[in-house]
């Protein structure tokens, strides 16, 4: 029997889809003052021609928010945890991996294996985010990650 | 715990801009069941076409279309419980969604194996019922797969 890291916890994912966007844009996980770990995450779609962006993951705030409820892997857990689709205002000042995109579509897709899962404090936000430099973006965005 | 498998058992017509069902699974009041992986892949050959929006989806209808044959990992293992439908007439009302792609249609694959204890889960209903939707903006073909575990 392998020991998971994830047995025992709620597990969400939460996703994001846009159209033609020329602003930032992220998706954000939390679980109303609990700690999470993100599991995986991904960003795909494709820029108008000639378009770019850098995609990021980290943590930090974002500016105009929309909450909603996380959907449990589970249905029979609650859909307690929020997440949290917007325009970023700016990358955020903690950021773990970045990755640069031009018009060729792209899928990037990170899973992260037990003990390697990505942590935040209770004060902190997960953010999977796209800031576009040129063009504009139709893709989504996604995260998989878990609560207490 | 038994693994199954289903397909599209052949390729599927993707019309244009239409959202469409390629797989649904419907669960069993025997058993909770976990989704273990599922892919797909494109057959198109322009390179300028548009990326096809994948998503994995709980569904609140069910789907009308051609029973699919549930295949055992392990021969040994008893028949599976869930039932799985291909060739789907008219696509199922959309519930939440727990996966969404942009995969090119120009020899795309796409293919997500989860981490155990991290899979998606299907109830113990027969209402509980998880779909591969695709969404193409031009017509291209696909297939489709899905793996489970009961």
């Amino acid at each position: 029997m392998v020991a998971l890291s994830t047995f025992g916890r709620r597990t969400y994912a939460v996703t994001t889809q846009v159209s033609a966007r020329s602003d930032g844009i992220v998706a954000r996980a939390e679980d109303a003052g609990t700690a999470v770990d993100v599991l995986g995450w991904q960003v795909s779609g494709y820029m108008s021609a000639g378009g770019s962006a850098d995609v990021y993951f980290g943590y930090e705030e974002i500016g105009t928010v929309t909450p909603t409820d996380g959907v449990p892997m589970d249905p029979d857990d609650p859909a307690a945890a929020l997440w949290i689709a917007g325009v970023g205002t700016a990358e955020p000042a903690v950021v773990w991996e970045r990755y640069s995109v031009s018009d060729i579509p792209f899928l990037i897709e990170r899973s992260y294996l037990p003990h390697h899962a990505p942590h935040a404090g209770s004060t902190n936000f997960f953010e999977v985010g796209l800031d576009v430099t040129a063009g504009t973006f139709t893709g989504s965005l996604t995260i998989h990650y878990s609560a207490l | 715990m038994s693994l199954y498998a289903a397909t599209t058992e052949g390729a599927e017509a993707l019309g244009a801009a239409a959202a469409e069902t390629l797989i649904q699974l419907i669960g069993a009041t025997t058993t909770k069941a976990k989704i273990a992986a599922w892919g797909i892949s494109f057959d198109g050959t322009v390179a300028t076409n548009t990326p096809v929006r994948v998503r994995l989806l709980r569904q609140s209808t069910a789907a009308s279309g051609t029973g699919a044959t549930e295949v055992k990992f392990d021969p040994d293992a008893p028949n599976a419980g869930c039932a799985a439908t291909h060739s789907i007439a008219s696509n199922p009302t959309a519930g939440d969604v727990i996966e969404d792609v942009y995969v090119h249609p120009q020899g795309g694959i796409y293919i997500k194996e989860y981490i155990p204890g991290r899979e998606p889960v299907l109830d113990n209903l027969t209402t509980s019922r998880i779909g591969i939707e695709a969404n193409a903006p031009q017509a291209v073909n696909c297939v489709a797969w899905i793996h489970w575990e009961e």
